[in-house]
């Protein structure tokens, strides 16, 4: 992390700006997926439905 | 700031990838929901899912025919290559494309029903397509664990205002939610009609990688190989023996259900005849009235399904008159309200059974005739087909 670090400020401050918010927007969209996996996962019932018949 | 922008993008981006990919069908060569692709195994088909799947085998001028009901309609104990519905599609021919949303367990009021009421204005060209017994359970908003699919309908505005299943609908939810399970339920519903998470991680695990811990396929790799690398591996019931399809065991307690079919409905008058309770036809009236809305019931062909022979033959003279009725007056009542009705199986072989109430691939051919027929003469009564000379 240290190494990314010492590389952005190297970096232009309006570059430094565009990829901080790229960043951000990519750690959203990554958020996003996770939210939704999740709402998916707590929506299913902890054991499967067993049929049975004989 | 961006990473809200992120989040609200990432949520509406899965949310539409989710409906475009479902809307299109993504189960090419679709036989029917077995065991490896159903809640007991942890994969709960969504209704745009159930619905793609009709749109990508459907052309627009054939008849629909959508199979609902439990087990037996499933083609429990058929193997791929003898379901029954595959011999239903052979006997109706191209005018009509069956879809078999029968699951194990469900009513006729379940899975294939709710996506036959979704699918109502789409195809108008539909026939639904489902079994129970006599005084069976109809619970119209469906059964555990396939009423999710009911809420989904719900939630997403798909069913039609209908006020005899709203009114047992209030009177279940007052009766057996907690407040708790109704805000549950109804957030549930309502998150996945915005962010359709389970449409967009039931495509993922059906086409890609699937996530869930399922009695199926415990153990790695396959638990987590996408669903359509699964082959639907039901057992032939004729490669059975027939001790083993009717377990000297279990036949006393088989022996009980038959009797239950009629026993707990029906009372001896004076006369020495056999009385249907007021209060079963009352409890029944009232449950066939809220099963499915007015105008869907002119399109829904009911078939009560018959025991075995084997069993059959074992009640008495006065039960087999009992038993005789409860078919014939409940398929009185579901035809009073507009459905059409009949019984089958009372006439089939005891090898025509794979137990005591699902059938083998011959059994499942004749149903497959009866119900065509019946199929083919409501299609033409509705309009749909001209009838056959």
């Amino acid at each position: 992390m240290k190494i990314l670090d010492d590389y952005l400020r190297q970096l232009p401050i309006a570059l430094q700006r565009i990829v901080g918010h790229v960043g951000s927007l990519f750690l959203g969209l990554v958020m996003a997926l996770l939210m939704s996996y999740v709402l998916y996962r707590i929506g299913l019932p902890s054991k499967p439905f067993i049929y049975v018949a004989f | 700031m961006s990473f809200a922008a992120g989040l609200l993008l990432g949520l509406a981006l899965c949310s539409i990838t989710a409906r475009v990919l479902s809307s299109k069908g993504y189960h090419p060569d679709f036989s029917r929901f077995h065991q490896r692709i159903s809640p007991e195994a942890q994969y709960y088909p969504t209704l745009d899912e159930m619905r793609g799947i009709v749109r990508s085998a459907c052309r627009p001028d054939q008849t629909l025919v959508i199979v609902g009901g439990n087990s037996i309609f499933n083609g429990v104990g058929q193997p791929p290559g003898k379901v029954w519905t595959d011999a239903l599609q052979e006997e109706l021919g191209d005018g009509f494309k069956v879809v078999n949303f029968a699951f194990r367990g469900a009513l006729c009021t379940d899975g294939g029903a709710v996506v036959a009421e979704a699918l109502r204005k789409e195809y108008p060209h539909l026939i639904y397509v489902a079994n129970t017994s006599p005084f069976g359970s109809i619970a119209p908003f469906g059964t555990e664990p396939y009423r999710y699919l009911f809420w989904e309908a719900r939630a997403r505005g798909e069913l039609e205002d209908f006020p005899p299943r709203s009114e047992a609908l209030s009177t279940f939810s007052r009766q057996q939610l907690t407040i708790g399970e109704r805000f549950e339920i109804s957030a549930r519903a309502n998150l996945d009609r915005l962010f359709r998470f389970r449409d967009l991680w039931n495509y993922i695990g059906y086409t890609t990688l699937f996530t869930i811990p399922n009695p199926a396929t415990p153990h790695l790799p396959e638990a987590i190989w996408a669903r359509k690398r699964l082959p639907d591996i039901e057992p032939d019931f004729d490669s059975f023996p027939f001790e083993q399809r009717f377990r000297p065991e279990i036949r006393t307690a088989e022996m009980k259900i038959v009797r239950g079919f009629s026993w707990a409905y029906y009372s001896k008058g004076a006369d020495g005849a056999w009385h249907l309770k007021p209060k079963s036809l009352a409890d029944y009236t009232a449950a066939v009235e809220a099963a499915f809305p007015v105008d869907l019931r002119s399109r829904t062909l009911i078939m009560l399904s018959r025991n075995c022979r084997l069993y059959l033959d074992q009640l008495t003279a006065d039960e087999i008159a009992r038993d005789d009725l409860a078919y014939s007056d409940c398929a009185v009542l579901w035809r009073k309200h507009g459905y059409a009705c009949a019984e089958y199986g009372r006439d089939y072989a005891t090898t025509d059974f794979g137990d005591r109430t699902h059938l083998t691939a011959e059994g499942g051919i004749k149903l497959a005739t009866e119900v065509a027929g019946r199929i083919r003469s409501l299609s033409s009564k509705l309009g749909f087909t001209k009838a056959r000379p």
